[in-house]
């Protein structure tokens, strides 16, 4: 694209690099910021020098926060013997939308996969270990990809010898779905995951 | 089951095709080049989600196009359902079902199933035994959609693990990274392992009936599947972890089921040291047949039988034998250069469930 400036050439590289981005929408929201007011496009890099700058993991569960503990870590409220262990810190806040989850979180950054490069040791497992005692129950939520379920698998195993109970995220039919429609793979491991009434 | 119509926009040395087949005998015949076998190739893609000639789809979209077409109907029982593939130029493609699109080819598999012998098939018997080892997943597939889920996870696992033991091998990391996959290995090896000998089981069955029932005892064929090593989860991870040193060194898992051995004996002979080429064709067309029943047996569709340049190639006397044997009850499409050739040799799709075109040279 020759006839576009190279500054604005270069922001639709930038936006073009966000996930589910394609260059289409980032050309549209370069030329919207061209458009917009001098204060948005401020406010725009402000916010994002902002998150960078403040935000941190925090020091106990890996989630993200801008003090050295986060919230959830510090409510008293919450049960600390269930630890809900998530692959990134995003996931933390899709359980916590469903406000039914009270337990605590540990993000683990990751899963293995050694196509990228990711064993045991790149992952926060070691700050994992203090946080358990006898009484804890380990929910591993990891996605059920092959290398969610052996992550899951390897996390099990580790926890298992310490006397740890671990489980594992049901898989089966999405609520307020019709069986007819539900896909064969989904089909096959609710029946395998099936519960006694 | 049956293909009621395929059309094709844009694919090999077609600008555009439509073809009605009937539920009996259809052939088409035409010179060498006029694009018959591409018409199979588009049936089978729109079954199995990929081509029988080639891995790269994009290499079928004619030069200078931006847009291939694939649009096929097929016929079960009473209901009709409509399968497109759309391969842009950019490298896009999409599979829609019933003008929907859907998410990957292996939702198509299992749904018109059809049965393909053509010369490139030969290699299921005289090829190496990877060759047999996807000839034979590609049935279960069809018939089982958790095989296919297994299948996809125990060759990603199988990936990781192989990756891992690279990383060992080179960058020095620890071997937990390869062992921590060897539970998943395991498990997902055993699950394919006990399908697996079931259906070679009754696969086998299968072959040998009508090996009997074709040629009149005269031949005899046994199936056998050497499950690679271990059988039991715990076994097989015994066998993982003694092995560890030597997968290391190779950067390469060496026990599970992608090391299973097929093997096909020929009136007690192992066909792939000793076969001649007549006993490798028979055998071919034998295994296609009881392919087929199997098919039936466990999906209750009778597939399409794909006949690509048979006559050609076989010296059986007449070829409306293998025709029905195979055929049956069956839908039939055949390709032939010739087809007073076909009719000398009793093939006649003159009846008012048969077909018959003629391609040109373009």
């Amino acid at each position: 694209m020759g006839f576009v400036p190279d500054s604005i050439n270069r922001l639709i590289e930038q936006f073009a690099k966000f996930p589910g981005i394609g260059r289409k929408t980032a050309r549209r929201m370069a030329f919207h910021l061209l458009n917009a007011s001098d204060e948005t496009a401020v406010q725009l890099a402000q916010a994002i020098l902002d998150m960078k700058t403040k935000i941190r993991f925090c020091d106990i569960c890996g989630g993200i926060t801008e003090e050295e503990t986060c919230e959830i870590c510090l409510d008293s409220k919450r049960n600390r013997n269930l630890i809900c262990v998530v692959e990134e810190a995003a996931d933390i806040y899709t359980f916590e939308r469903t406000n039914s989850f009270h337990g605590l979180y540990h993000v683990l950054g990751g899963v293995l996969s050694p196509l990228d490069g990711i064993g045991p040791d790149d992952l926060n497992i070691d700050s994992l270990l203090p946080r358990i005692n006898e009484e804890s129950e380990i929910i591993v939520a990891t996605n059920p990809s092959v290398e969610g379920e052996t992550t899951a698998l390897y996390l099990a195993k580790l926890l298992n010898s310490r006397g740890v109970i671990v489980t594992r995220l049901a898989r089966g039919l999405p609520v307020g779905s019709d069986l007819e429609y539900t896909d064969n793979a989904t089909l096959i491991r609710a029946i395998e995951g099936r519960t006694s009434l | 089951m049956s293909v009621k119509e395929i059309a094709v926009h844009s694919f090999r040395n077609h600008d555009q095709a439509r073809l009605k087949f009937g539920p009996g005998v259809n052939v088409i015949w035409g010179g060498n080049g006029s694009g018959k076998t591409s018409i199979l190739e588009a049936i089978y893609l729109l079954a199995y989600g990929r081509s029988f000639r080639t891995r790269r789809l994009l290499e079928t979209l004619q030069i200078g196009r931006e847009q291939m077409n694939i649009t096929g109907i097929f016929e079960q029982g009473k209901e009709q359902n409509q399968i497109q593939l759309n391969q842009l130029h950019d490298g896009r493609k999409r599979f829609i079902l019933n003008e929907k699109p859907i998410s990957g080819a292996r939702e198509l598999i299992g749904l018109n199933p059809v049965v393909v012998l053509s010369p490139e098939e030969q290699i299921i018997t005289k090829g190496a035994p990877g060759n047999r080892r996807s000839y034979f997943d590609q049935v279960f597939s069809v018939v089982s959609k958790a095989y296919v889920d297994t299948l996809v996870s125990y060759t990603r696992t199988l990936k990781q693990r192989n990756a891992a033991l690279v990383r060992v091998a080179t960058d020095n990391a620890p071997v937990s990274m390869i062992t921590a996959w060897d539970d998943t290995l395991a498990k997902n090896g055993n699950k394919i392992w006990r399908e697996r000998i079931q259906y070679i089981n009754e696969f086998s069955g299968l072959l040998q009936k009508v090996a009997h029932d074709f040629t009149i005892g005269d031949v005899k064929l046994c199936l056998q599947h050497t499950p690679d090593t271990a059988l039991t989860i715990d076994e097989h991870k015994k066998i993982l972890g003694q092995s560890l040193k030597n997968d290391i060194r190779r950067g390469y898992t060496g026990s599970g089921p992608h090391r299973d051995i097929y093997e096909i004996g020929f009136n007690g002979e192992d066909l792939r040291k000793f076969g001649s080429q007549g006993e490798h064709k028979i055998t071919m067309v034998l295994i296609k047949m009881a392919e087929a029943r199997f098919i039936r047996k466990h999906t209750g569709k009778g597939p399409t039988i794909i006949l690509d340049d048979l006559f050609a190639k076989l010296d059986f006397q007449r070829s409306d034998q293998v025709l029905s044997a195979l055929g049956k009850d069956l839908q039939t499409i055949i390709t032939a250069t010739d087809i007073i050739d076909l009719e000398k040799k009793g093939v006649n799709p003159s009846g008012s469930n048969d077909t018959s075109y003629h391609l040109g040279l373009n």
